[in-house]
C-alpha cells in the first residue's frame, strides 16, 4: 500500500470521528473549547501511534485469544505514561482534560486502529496510520471545539471575539451543544462530498469505510 | 501439546505483556514522582500566598475534632490561616482551600482538587465565582451558587464552612453557622429578635418578639417527584391568626412556571389573616405543592395553640331566665333576646361610647357572642 496513502486516509477518506464515526465520547465531551479538543487529541494521538507500533510489533506473538485483553494493558499503560508526563510537566493541561484523560485507554479510535491495521501491518505502516488516524482525530476535535468555543462561549483559544463573546449561545459549550455541532459538521461533511464520505451505495462489507483493514473482510463479512 | 497452545501460551504472553508494562509504568512514575510533587508542592505554596495575600512563612498545623479538612496551614507572620477542606462534589470530593484572616474574614477562596464536569462544575473554580466570598465571615451571607452547577457550588460552600470550624478551633474562636436565607424574617417583616421555643411535632418554633411565633414544619414533598420534603414557615400571630407563610428549602423542582409562583409571596400571602389552609384556592398547574403547603399550614396551625394557647375568645355569657342573654366580650357587651337574635351592642364599660371601639372587633364580638350563645343552648 502507498505510504502516502496510509498517511492520508486517517485524515480524510476514514476520518476517524466524522468518517468511521469512532471515539466520539471525547469528541463530544471535551470540546466545549479548542484547547481541550486540541490537547485531548494530541494525547490521543500520542498512545495511539505508540500502541500502533507496539502492538504491529508483537502481532506474531499475540496470540489471537487474548489479543483484546493484551490491546487493552497496552495502551492503558501508554495512557498512563501520557497522564503522569503530563501531570508533571503540562499541568494546566493535565487539569483541564480532567477524567477524561484516563478515558483515552476506552477510546474506540485506538483499540479500533489495533484491531483493523495495527494487528496486521508492518511496523512502519502502522506507526503512518496513528500519525494519520491522530491527525485526523486532533483536526476533527479542534473542528468542533473551535466551532463550539467561538459560538458557545463567544472565545477562540481564550481570546474574546469581538461582537460575539457579549452573546454566546451557551448550550453550543454545554452537552447537547456537542451533539448538535457534531450532526452539523457530519452534515456539512457529506454535502461537501456529496454524501461520497459516508452514503454508500449498498450497505455491504466492501462498502465499509473500515474493510481495507478489517479482519471480517477476509472471511466475507461481519459476523460470517 | 494442543493444550499448552491453547491455554497455556495466551495466558503466559498475557502476564508477559502486563508484567512489562507494570515495569515500564514504574519507571516512568518514579522518574515523574518528584517533579509532579514539586509542583504541587510549588501550586500550593503559591496558591496559599494567592488566598492569603500577605501571609508567608507557612507551617502546618493539626486540626481535631473538625471533619473534611485537608489540611491547615498557620502563616508564620500572623496574616492568618490557609485551610483546605474538601466535600463531595459532582465528580468525587472537590477540596477548596481558604485564605482567613486574622479578623475571621475570607481573604481569599481557591478551587482545588476535584473532579468537576469541565465547562459546568470547574465554574466554580473561576473568578466570577470565587470572588464572592471575598471578606465574607463564617455565615457567608449573600453567597450564590453558579447556575447549572448547583451540586457543585454547595458542595463549594459545605467544604467553606468547614473550613470555618476548622478555623474556630485552631483560633479559638466561635464561629456562627452559615444561615440559609431568614425565612423567618419574611413571615414577620417588622420582627428582628427571634427566639427559640420547643415546640413538639414541628421542625424548629421561634418566638417572634411579641408579635407571635413562627413555626417551622417539615412537610412532606408536595410534588409527587419531589427529593425531600419542603421546609415550612408559619408565622402565627397573638390572636390565633396566620401573620404569614414562607416555604423554605424545598425540592419542588418546578415541572412548570406556575410551581415557581406558589412558591412566591404572592401566592402565600394569601394565607394571611385566616386560621386554617381551608379557604386558600389551589393554584392550577401547581395543585401538589399547593397542598403540600396546604398540609403544613394545617400542621402548623394544630400545633399553634400550645404556644399561643386557646385563642377562642374568652365570652363572658349570662342567659337569663327568660332566654335572652348578656355577653361581654373584651370591650363590647352584647345583648341577645329569647329568639337568639342580636337585640343591641353596648360598651361594656357603662361610661364608654361603642364608637370608640373598633368596628371589626365590634363584629367579631357580635360573632362570637351568638356562637357562645348557641353553645350554651345546644348544650
Amino acid at each position: 500500500m502507498n505510504k502516502l496513502k496510509i498517511l492520508v486516509n486517517g485524515i480524510i477518506k476514514e476520518n476517524p470521528v466524522l468518517v468511521l464515526v469512532l471515539g466520539t465520547c471525547p469528541a463530544l465531551a471535551v470540546t466545549n473549547s479548542t484547547i481541550n479538543g486540541v490537547g485531548m487529541g494530541l494525547a490521543a494521538t500520542f498512545v495511539l501511534i505508540c500502541s500502533n507500533v507496539v502492538i504491529s510489533l508483537l502481532k506474531k506473538v499475540i496470540p489471537d485469544k487474548v489479543r483484546i485483553p493484551c490491546y487493552i494493558v497496552v495502551i492503558a499503560g501508554f495512557v498512563t505514561v501520557v497522564q503522569l508526563m503530563m501531570q508533571a510537566y503540562m499541568k494546566s493541561l493535565y487539569d483541564a482534560l480532567g477524567i477524561f484523560l484516563s478515558l483515552i485507554v476506552v477510546n474506540c479510535v485506538i483499540l479500533g486502529r489495533a484491531e483493523m491495521f495495527a494487528n496486521k501491518n508492518s511496523v512502519f505502516d502502522s506507526f503512518l496510520d496513528g500519525v494519520g488516524m491522530g491527525i485526523g482525530f486532533t483536526l476533527a476535535l479542534f473542528l468542533m471545539g473551535a466551532l463550539r468555543e467561538i459560538f458557545g462561549a463567544g472565545t477562540f483559544c481564550n481570546i474574546p471575539i469581538p461582537g460575539l463573546s457579549s452573546q454566546p449561545i451557551a448550550i453550543l459549550a454545554q452537552a447537547p451543544g456537542g451533539f448538535f455541532v457534531y450532526g452539523f459538521i457530519i452534515a456539512m461533511l457529506n454535502k461537501v462530498s456529496h454524501g461520497k464520505a459516508v452514503k454508500r451505495k449498498t450497505f455491504d462489507c466492501e462498502s465499509c469505510p473500515s474493510h481495507a483493514g478489517c479482519s471480517g473482510a477476509l472471511k466475507g463479512g461481519c459476523g460470517r | 501439546m494442543k493444550a499448552v497452545k491453547e491455554f497455556v501460551v495466551p495466558a503466559a504472553v498475557l502476564t508477559a505483556i502486563c508484567l512489562v508494562v507494570s515495569a515500564a509504568l514504574a519507571g516512568t512514575y518514579q522518574l515523574t514522582e518528584p517533579v509532579i510533587e514539586a509542583a504541587k508542592r510549588a501550586e500550593a505554596d503559591a496558591s496559599r500566598v494567592v488566598v492569603l495575600p500577605g501571609g508567608a512563612d507557612f507551617k502546618e498545623v493539626t486540626v481535631s475534632g473538625v471533619e473534611n479538612i485537608v489540611e491547615a496551614y498557620e502563616a508564620g507572620n500572623g496574616a492568618g490561616y490557609v485551610i483546605t477542606g474538601k466535600a463531595k462534589g459532582y465528580g468525587g470530593d472537590l477540596q477548596v482551600m481558604a485564605g482567613i484572616d486574622k479578623d475571621g474574614k475570607i481573604a481569599g477562596v481557591k478551587l482545588m482538587d476535584n473532579n468537576e464536569t469541565q465547562g459546568i462544575g470547574s465554574k466554580t473554580g473561576e473568578d466570577a465565582y470565587t470572588s464572592q466570598y471575598k471578606g465574607k465571615d463564617s455565615t457567608l451571607e449573600g453567597v450564590t451558587a453558579v447556575s447549572g452547577a448547583t451540586i457543585s457550588s454547595k458542595a463549594f460552600q459545605s467544604a467553606v464552612t468547614s473550613i470555618f470550624q476548622a478555623y474556630g478551633s485552631l483560633a479559638g474562636v466561635e464561629v456562627a453557622a452559615p444561615e440559609a436565607e431568614d425565612y423567618k424574617t419574611v413571615v414577620f417583616p417588622d420582627v428582628t429578635e427571634f427566639t427559640e421555643v420547643a415546640l413538639d411535632g414541628a421542625k424548629a418554633a421561634y418566638k417572634a418578639g411579641d408579635a407571635g411565633y413562627v413555626i417551622v414544619i417539615e412537610a412532606a414533598g408536595g410534588w409527587e417527584h419531589a427529593a425531600g420534603p419542603m421546609e415550612i414557615y408559619v408565622g402565627v400571630a397573638n390572636n390565633g391568626k396566620i401573620a404569614g407563610v414562607a416555604v423554605g428549602e424545598n425540592h419542588e423542582a418546578p415541572p412548570s412556571p406556575e410551581t415557581a409562583v406558589v412558591l412566591k409571596q404572592d401566592y402565600l400571602s394569601s394565607y394571611i389573616g385566616k386560621t386554617s389552609p381551608d379557604d386558600v384556592d389551589n393554584v392550577s398547574g401547581a395543585t401538589q405543592t399547593s397542598r403540600g403547603i396546604k398540609k403544613g399550614v394545617r400542621t402548623a396551625m394544630e400545633l399553634a395553640p400550645a404556644l399561643i394557647g386557646d385563642t377562642t375568645p374568652q365570652v363572658d355569657l349570662t342567659v337569663a331566665e327568660d332566654g335572652s342573654a348578656s355577653a361581654v366580650i373584651g370591650a363590647v357587651r352584647v345583648e341577645i333576646d329569647a329568639t337568639g337574635k342580636v337585640a343591641g351592642v353596648f360598651a361594656a364599660d357603662e361610661t364608654a361610647d361603642l364608637a370608640s371601639v373598633a368596628p371589626e372587633e365590634v363584629k367579631e364580638a357580635m360573632d362570637n357572642a351568638l356562637a357562645a350563645y348557641n353553645a350554651s343552648k345546644g348544650a
